[in-house]
């Protein structure tokens, strides 16, 4: 019973920590101007993620190295490093979308100028990370964040034309008003909100953190397999509701505000109270996961004692870090940057640097030293592979169509 | 110099000579320039008319609904700046700019009207003994459909979809 009451609450922990800032704001802005035409790629990301997340979760498991122990030994200290520069500063703008996230929400919520709540974010989001134990920080967070299945009912009370969107989604196009050019641009924008490589990082160092064993692999396995996929019908369904009541409203999404609009229209100030506690607590959470990410990245690479499970002054270096990643962030978001912007660079940026963290895990999950009789089966290795490319060009892609349309303009 | 080094100088020419290629393909400050900013100027007058309805209809807080029309008067800001730097070429265009720097001050106005008539305390319908919010949400969603009218009009005569 106890097992059970463990795997479901990983596989719903999965669920509502796999939305963040940069899967609500893609998903909307995505579904204001492209319909569900751009479905088939949060299916892409979401198979995507999945096999990643399950290579990097078994090396950890199986090697009890993280994910950046991983990269110093395979790729040498200089290829590292550079890897290290690219995934830290992609994690600090994920921290700043973050913060900006939660800000944004409170906003939403009280009418306060979201600069007034950004100090509080940061208060909060260290505080957690300074004390709570790291099972309930996750839990908690997702749990919490799983309100945000009010898009889903939103998106049956609007009672939408479900033929319409069905035919969206399966016969994929570039609609009329815009260019094929912003139509790849959003789809690597919307691959690299699903597979977000901060994410890799807080999983494979949180299996380090608790300590799992080969034996642990199934339920874990089970959570991605589950969660992650229902994660994505979210995500699904906050395009779907921006394709109900704002695309054909000729309104297109650039601040979380207008995120709210269709489920505010569909279940009124209820609904909104949920769509916001649910926002707070998936930036809360990804803010928790991105800054933790910082410190482990920066810890890992440079050998320091990291982890949650040991006291603060027993790992310094990596909570002064993660210190100064938050204070960073805030940082810039006092120079006035639109959150949001900085958001949808994240995401593309995010797929830009997708190759370098996946390449070597990858290439460790077929090492037998590290793995033993645990490596890739070939059926994995098939569709690893087949991500592979799918990443490479999508990482190659991104900035001259980032260049061509303006980032998606 | 060393092989390696050749080679990531040769990348980073053609990455240099990629992105100039680009740049060059990229929207050429013509007519279709004034695309973005009134697209972004009708989304942002559509938006705050749809939070007005909502309001009205007791759907949205007060908070969220002044958030919006917060946001979308900072987005009209934004779309007036795009607009501003604009340089015409031919005389029609200067004279689309202008008809459009027209329209996008009334669109600003309405948003204004509409941000503080959804922060008035009495903005909720009946809601209260003072009617400055009651009263001045309908007029103010007026303002907003006749904004919008004008500038979709202006849109069609220019070609801009």
């Amino acid at each position: 019973m106890k097992r059970l009451l463990g795997v479901a609450l990983g596989i719903l922990t999965a669920i509502g920590g796999f939305v963040d800032i940069g899967d609500l704001v893609t998903n909307a802005v995505v579904g204001s101007r492209f319909g569900l035409s751009l479905a088939w790629v949060v299916l892409v990301g979401v198979v995507g993620i999945c096999l990643f997340a399950n290579m990097s979760g078994r090396v950890a498991a199986v090697s009890g190295r993280a994910t950046f122990e991983v990269i110093r030994e395979r790729m040498g200290a200089r290829a590292g490093l550079a890897n290290l520069a690219a995934s830290f500063l992609i994690n600090l703008m994920t921290v700043t979308a973050e913060i900006g996230g939660i800000a944004l929400a409170l906003q939403l919520a009280s009418g306060v100028s979201y600069m007034l709540w950004v100090p509080f974010a940061l208060i909060a989001v260290w505080l957690v990370i300074w004390r709570v134990k790291f099972s309930i920080m996750e839990n908690v967070a997702g749990l919490v964040g799983l309100s945000l299945v009010v898009f889903a009912v939103a998106l049956f009370l609007l009672k939408p034309d479900w033929g319409s969107l069905a035919s969206q989604a399966l016969h994929p196009s570039v609609p009329s008003e815009e260019g094929p050019g912003t139509y790849w641009y959003y789809a690597i924008a919307l691959f690299g909100a699903a597979m977000t490589p901060y994410e890799v990082f807080f999983f494979s160092s949180g299996a380090v953190e608790e300590r799992w064993k080969v034996k642990d692999l199934v339920q874990s396995r089970i959570n991605v397999l589950l969660g992650f996929p229902l994660g994505g019908f979210l995500s699904l369904s906050i395009a779907a509701c921006a394709a109900v009541v704002l695309l054909p409203a000729g309104i297109s999404v650039t601040t979380l505000s207008q995120v709210a609009l269709p489920v505010i229209q569909a279940g009124g100030q209820l609904a909104l109270a949920a769509l916001l506690l649910g926002v707070v607590a998936a930036t809360f959470g990804a803010a928790l996961e991105t800054t933790l990410s910082s410190g482990y990245t920066l810890a890992q690479f440079f050998g320091w004692s990291w982890g949650k499970f040991r006291r603060p002054a027993e790992a310094a270096r990596f909570h002064v870090a993660m210190i100064v990643v938050l204070l960073a962030g805030v940082a810039v978001l006092t120079t006035g940057v639109d959150p949001i912007l900085v958001t949808e660079y994240s995401v593309v940026f995010s797929a830009i640097a997708l190759p370098l963290t996946y390449l070597p895990i990858l290439i460790v999950a077929n090492d037998p030293q590290y793995m033993g009789k645990h490596v890739n089966g070939r059926a994995v290795n098939i569709v690893a592979f087949i991500y592979l490319v799918i990443i490479l060009v999508a990482s190659v892609a991104a900035i001259p169509l980032m260049i061509a349309t303006g980032a998606g303009a | 110099m060393t092989r390696s080094r050749k080679l990531l100088a040769a990348a980073l020419a053609a990455l240099v000579f990629l992105g100039g290629l680009l740049s060059g393909c990229a929207q050429s400050p013509s007519a279709d320039s004034l695309k973005g900013p009134a697209k972004e100027a009708a989304s942002a007058v559509r938006t705050a008319s749809l939070a007005v309805d909502l309001r009205l209809q007791e759907r949205a807080t007060a908070a969220a609904a002044t958030t919006t029309a917060d946001d979308m008067l900072k987005g009209m800001q934004s779309a007036t700046d795009q607009l501003e730097h604009f340089g015409a070429k031919t005389q029609d265009e200067q004279s689309l700019r202008d008809s459009m720097l027209a329209i996008f001050s009334t669109i600003s106005r309405s948003l204004l009207h509409a941000r503080d008539a959804l922060a008035a305390p009495t903005s909720a319908p009946g809601g209260g003994t003072d009617l400055a919010g009651s009263v001045q949400l309908p007029a103010v969603q007026g303002e907003l459909r006749t904004a919008t009218e004008q500038l979709e009009e202006l849109m069609t005569k220019a070609g801009i979809q």
